[in-house]
C-alpha cells in the first residue's frame, strides 16, 4: 500500500494506459483460498481416519495373540480350556467387539469434531446422515483389518508375521502401481485388490478412480 | 479425445459397494477359516 501510488505513476510515466496502470485495492478474497464444504473436509477426515484407526487396530489384535504365543500363555489357556474351537472364538469375538468400539469411537469423535469446528466457523452443516453412513461403514474396516492381523499372527505365531505380512503387502502395492502400473493386466487387477476395494467399503464415494490406459 | 481438444489417457472406472461388500465378505471367512483350521490342528508350542 505504501508504495501504490509510486508504481501506479512510474507505470504512467513508462507509457503505460490507465488500465494497466491501475490496480484495485486488494480484497480480503484475494488472499483467501477458496472455502472447502463441510461434507468434504469431514469425508475426508472419517476416510483417513478409519485407515489410521484400522492400521491400529490391525497391529493391536495381531500383538493380542502375538503376546500370547510368544509368553506362552496361549499353551496356559488350552490346559484348562482344552477347546480350541472355544478359545479360537471367545478371543476373536472379545477383538471384534473391541474393534468395532474403537472404530465407533474414532468415527464419532472426527463426526463431533467436524460438527464443532463448523459451528465455531459459522459453516453450513450437510449431507449429515451420509457422513454418518460413512462413519458407519468405516467401523466394518476397522473390524476387518482386525480380524486379519489377528488370523494372520495366528497362523505365523508373531506379531511380527503379521507385520511382515503388512509390509510385503506394501512392496507389492508399490511395485504393482509403480514399475508395474502401466501394464494393462495389471491395471485390470485394480477392482480385485484389497486397495481398490477399501473404498468402495469405506466410503460413500461411487467410484474408486484408477489408471487405465485405452 | 475431447471435444476441447484433450487427449485422455486415463480413463476413471466404477467398482460398486456390493462388489467390496462381497469381496470382503468371502475373503474374510476364508481367511477366519483358515486360521481356525490351523488351530485346532497344529500344536500351539
Amino acid at each position: 500500500m505504501a508504495n501504490h501510488d509510486k508504481y501506479e505513476r512510474d507505470c504512467r510515466d513508462t507509457g503505460g494506459t490507465p488500465e494497466e496502470c491501475t490496480v484495485a485495492e486488494p480484497t480480503l478474497a484475494d488472499f483467501s483460498v477458496d472455502s472447502t464444504s463441510f461434507r468434504e473436509v469431514v469425508s475426508t477426515a472419517l476416510e483417513l481416519s478409519a485407515v489410521l484407526v484400522a492400521l491400529g487396530a490391525f497391529m493391536i489384535a495381531a500383538s493380542s495373540i502375538g503376546a500370547e504365543y510368544s509368553s506362552g500363555s496361549i499353551a496356559n489357556w488350552l490346559t484348562f480350556i482344552p477347546r480350541r474351537g472355544h478359545v479360537f472364538w471367545s478371543k476373536l469375538l472379545t477383538l471384534i467387539g473391541f474393534a468395532a468400539l474403537l472404530g465407533a469411537f474414532a468415527a464419532t469423535f472426527v463426526l463431533a469434531a467436524g460438527l464443532v469446528l463448523a459451528r465455531l466457523h459459522a459453516s453450513p452443516i450437510e449431507s449429515l446422515r451420509e457422513l454418518a453412513g460413512l462413519g458407519a461403514r468405516s467401523i466394518l474396516a476397522v473390524v476387518g483389518l482386525a480380524v486379519l492381523g489377528f488370523c494372520i499372527a495366528l497362523v505365523t505365531r508373531h506379531t511380527v508375521g503379521a507385520l511382515g505380512v503388512l509390509l510385503a503387502y506394501v512392496v507389492v502395492l508399490f511395485l504393482r502401481m509403480g514399475i508395474l502400473g502401466e501394464r494393462e493386466w495389471i491395471q485390470r487387477m485394480t477392482p480385485w485388490t484389497p486397495e481398490g476395494i477399501w473404498p468402495q467399503s469405506s466410503s460413500t464415494a461411487t467410484r474408486t478412480p484408477y489408471p487405465f490406459r485405452r | 479425445m475431447t471435444s476441447d481438444g484433450m487427449t485422455i489417457e486415463l480413463v476413471q472406472h466404477t467398482v460398486s459397494f456390493g462388489h467390496g461388500a462381497i469381496y470382503w465378505s468371502i475373503l474374510i471367512p476364508l481367511v477366519v477359516a483358515g486360521s481356525l483350521l490351523i488351530f485346532r490342528r497344529r500344536d500351539v508350542l
